[in-house]
């Protein structure tokens, strides 16, 4: 039986919670974004992130900022209204390549959990 | 910008909101309001207003979203306790006469406190104690029915109201204290004033405090009224 609409979005956002961090600060490592172009990046990454919500990216945002893992700037660049960017430190790309050498070692290692169960159950 | 006036008007409106549910100074709480504007006119921008609005939710919930209180450790308890006793000056000093008057009738002290609010009525004791006869067993009970009074006012709907509007008192100011609901965002009047009640409560105002005896952050006043108190140094 199908799981139902509501336990896969459940599943998808426990599956999700531990990778948004990663997510942030890789969308970052390219260049400087602010908040709602963030935004767009993460809701479009595929299923499940549609659940991604403001109440999860600026707590996230202000908690890496704190942390010393971004920094912001506000900027006019020929706008009306002053944009906050957020950009990478020097502390962040160190930590982002952390956190990215853990999650791919984490995939190989479930990769091959899980290759292995699965053909004994199907 | 595409949304035109309207939706530049509902921005305006909504980051409104969203300021009066914070408490912080006034250049952080500028600083939330231009980003949550800045998101808000991106969104508008591309005609997301709508999604975006949904999103976010209420004003109080967007209004926790951008608060950094959240993430505050809370208040050590030593210093809590130093605030209340600061703020609670007026009520001490009414309680001290009215231990030292009792004494000089009676010759030995009866020390209670919070003082038992009970007013004596012809030949009954009135009291929002039902524990009878309250009169005789604290006789400063029926003392000072004006200073105890004015005591309480301070230390109830008045303290409730600087604790609404500023997010906190005297005393916890003095100890770099703050109190927010547990969003982050500013206490109602009617949530400050029911975190404060127990103080009508006389002596029995000190099971109030009994979860901090083995390590919770708050009294049981605090989690009824969905409200916390946080080290707001640093």
């Amino acid at each position: 039986m199908a799981p139902t609409l509501n336990r896969t979005e459940q599943v998808r956002r426990e599956l999700a919670r531990g990778t948004v961090e990663l997510a942030v600060l890789a969308a970052l490592d390219e260049e400087r974004r602010y908040g709602y172009e963030l935004m767009a990046i993460l809701r479009g990454a595929g299923e499940g992130a549609s659940e991604f919500r403001e109440g999860t990216l600026y707590p996230l945002l202000h908690r890496l900022e704190d942390a010393g893992y971004i920094a912001a700037q506000w900027e006019t660049q020929g706008r009306a209204k002053p944009r906050k960017y957020y950009a990478l430190t020097a502390v962040g790309r160190e930590h982002l390549a952390l956190l990215l050498a853990e999650w791919r070692a984490l995939v190989v290692r479930m990769d091959a959990l899980l290759g292995g169960s699965r053909e004994v159950r199907t | 910008m595409t949304g035109g006036p309207h939706s530049e008007e509902r921005v305006r409106r909504f980051v409104r909101d969203v300021s009066a549910h914070l408490v912080d100074s006034p250049e952080r709480i500028q600083g939330v309001c231009d980003e949550l504007t800045g998101h808000l006119t991106a969104a508008a921008e591309v005609g997301e207003l709508e999604d975006a609005l949904e999103r976010l939710g209420s004003a109080a919930r967007a209004a926790s979203t951008f608060s950094r209180d959240v993430d505050r450790p809370p208040a050590p308890l030593r210093r809590r306790f130093s605030a209340a006793v600061v703020d609670l000056v007026p009520l001490i000093a009414v309680t001290i006469v009215g231990i030292l008057e009792v004494m000089a009738r009676q010759g030995s002290p009866v020390i209670v406190f919070p003082p038992v609010v009970a007013v004596q009525v012809g030949e009954y004791c009135v009291s929002p104690l039902p524990l009878p006869p309250l009169c005789e067993v604290y006789p400063q009970a029926s003392l000072h029915p004006i200073g105890l009074g004015a005591a309480l006012v301070w230390a109830i709907p008045v303290l409730a109201l600087i604790e609404h509007r500023s997010g906190t008192t005297p005393g916890k100011r003095m100890f770099a204290l703050k109190t927010v609901t547990v969003g982050g965002t500013r206490v109602s009047f009617g949530m400050a004033v029911l975190r404060r009640v127990s103080l009508l409560a006389g002596p029995v105002a000190w099971i109030d405090w009994v979860p901090c005896l083995w390590g919770d952050r708050g009294r049981l006043l605090d989690r009824l009224s969905d409200t916390m108190v946080v080290d707001a140094s640093g």
